[in-house]
């Protein structure tokens, strides 16, 4: 899927994402900036994807994203989402995620916990890419306060990470 | 101070994101200019020259990668000759006077295209010599997206419009990643007065 064709899919994604987030019982906030980070991942896998299957990628990737939300802060140990955990979330399954069989749906997280962290990838877009913020938005499909909130967060994290590794 | 006052007040838009590229442009430039300097700003300011080092690190480490496409394109692009010859040239030696032609685009560490026609019959269009065919690149971003190659015959002038259309089932070409391999449908159009066709390729890069 070139840039193109992912913005062009990039608002049904998002509105999917965010509805799969809060599906998983997430509040409205936080289910905006779990579908925030999906949209940037698949953004980072865009030319794995294909027209008829992203929006139920979304789907998959905002569930899984969500669950480890919970779970994170539930405890700080990292707990990888069990197979189960994608056929069986909350989410009644939708024509969209029949699309996507369970290897693929193996594939796509193994694919999203591969990647550098959405920190990480919106401090490339910004920086390297040196993008606008609302071509950043247009092409994820989500809104520019939104993406000014990713860019906080992740230059946050890069501050407290420098000041932290300063104080040592 | 004042100077150190503007730029923490800037660097607290920075850190919510509010800022524009130009005035993150701005406290970059201020932090290069200023780097003799670092040791002596408050620990706010240190921790953000440090932010934007290590920005310029990530950059020039994104820099090189962006160099590869362009050589695999042209080494690995010699196997697209071969693959159209085998493509084409079985099927239209059989064939008679409704296609006589067959295009082959191949692709040459020079930058340039040709395009050979060859024939069974006879016909004006089969005496003419292959026809060299220079060849616009496109963007490297352009290379995976749906891109057109604009090439112009250097001998008569006439037009060629070449379509890239990467299908579904390429790998990948991250940003800042190299092009590992990209299957392409490539559409040639020629519009010339004697002879007017399209041809459909498969481009492996």
């Amino acid at each position: 899927m070139d840039n193109t064709t992912f913005s062009r899919y990039a608002t049904d994604m998002r509105q999917a994402a965010e509805q799969a987030a809060i599906g998983a019982g997430l509040s409205a906030t936080d289910a905006e900036d779990v579908a925030s980070e999906t949209m940037l991942s698949l953004w980072m896998i865009r030319n794995r994807l294909i027209d008829t299957t992203c929006i139920a990628y979304a789907r998959v990737t905002a569930r899984h994203k969500a669950i480890n939300n919970t779970r994170d802060n539930r405890s700080t140990t990292y707990i990888h989402i069990a197979d189960e955990d994608i056929s069986s979330g909350p989410i009644e399954p939708s024509a969209e995620d029949s699309l996507i069989s369970r290897e693929e749906a193996d594939w796509l997280l193994r694919q999203i916990d591969g990647l550098p962290s959405t920190q990480q990838a919106i401090i490339r877009l910004r920086h390297i890419e040196m993008m606008e913020k609302d071509e950043i938005a247009q092409h994820l499909g989500i809104t520019v306060a939104s993406v000014s909130t990713l860019l906080s967060r992740a230059r946050k994290a890069m501050y407290n990470a420098i000041e932290q590794r300063n104080k040592r | 101070m004042n100077e150190y006052d503007n730029i923490s007040r800037l660097i607290d838009r920075f850190l919510e994101g509010e800022t524009t590229l130009s005035e993150e442009r701005a406290l970059e430039t201020f932090f290069v200019t200023h780097a003799d300097q670092t040791s002596e700003m408050p620990d706010q300011l240190q921790i953000v020259a440090e932010m934007f080092r290590e920005i310029r690190a990530m950059r020039q480490c994104a820099r090189p990668t962006r160099k590869r496409p362009k050589i695999v394109w042209w080494t690995v692009a010699a196997a697209c000759i071969a693959a159209c010859l085998l493509t084409f040239w079985p099927r239209q030696n059989v064939q008679t006077d409704e296609h006589p032609k067959v295009l082959v685009l191949t692709v040459t560490r020079s930058d340039t295209a040709a395009i050979t026609q060859q024939s069974d019959t006879i016909s004006p269009i089969a005496t003419l010599a292959p026809t060299q065919l220079s060849m616009k690149k496109p963007k490297k971003k352009a290379v995976t997206t749906h891109s057109q190659i604009e090439a112009t015959d250097e001998t008569s002038g006439s037009a060629m419009l070449c379509t890239l259309n990467p299908q579904d089932n390429m790998i990948p070409m991250q940003n800042d990643a190299p092009i590992r391999a990209v299957m392409m449908e490539c559409e040639l159009t020629i519009l010339e007065e004697e002879y007017q066709s399209s041809k459909h390729v498969t481009i492996e890069i």
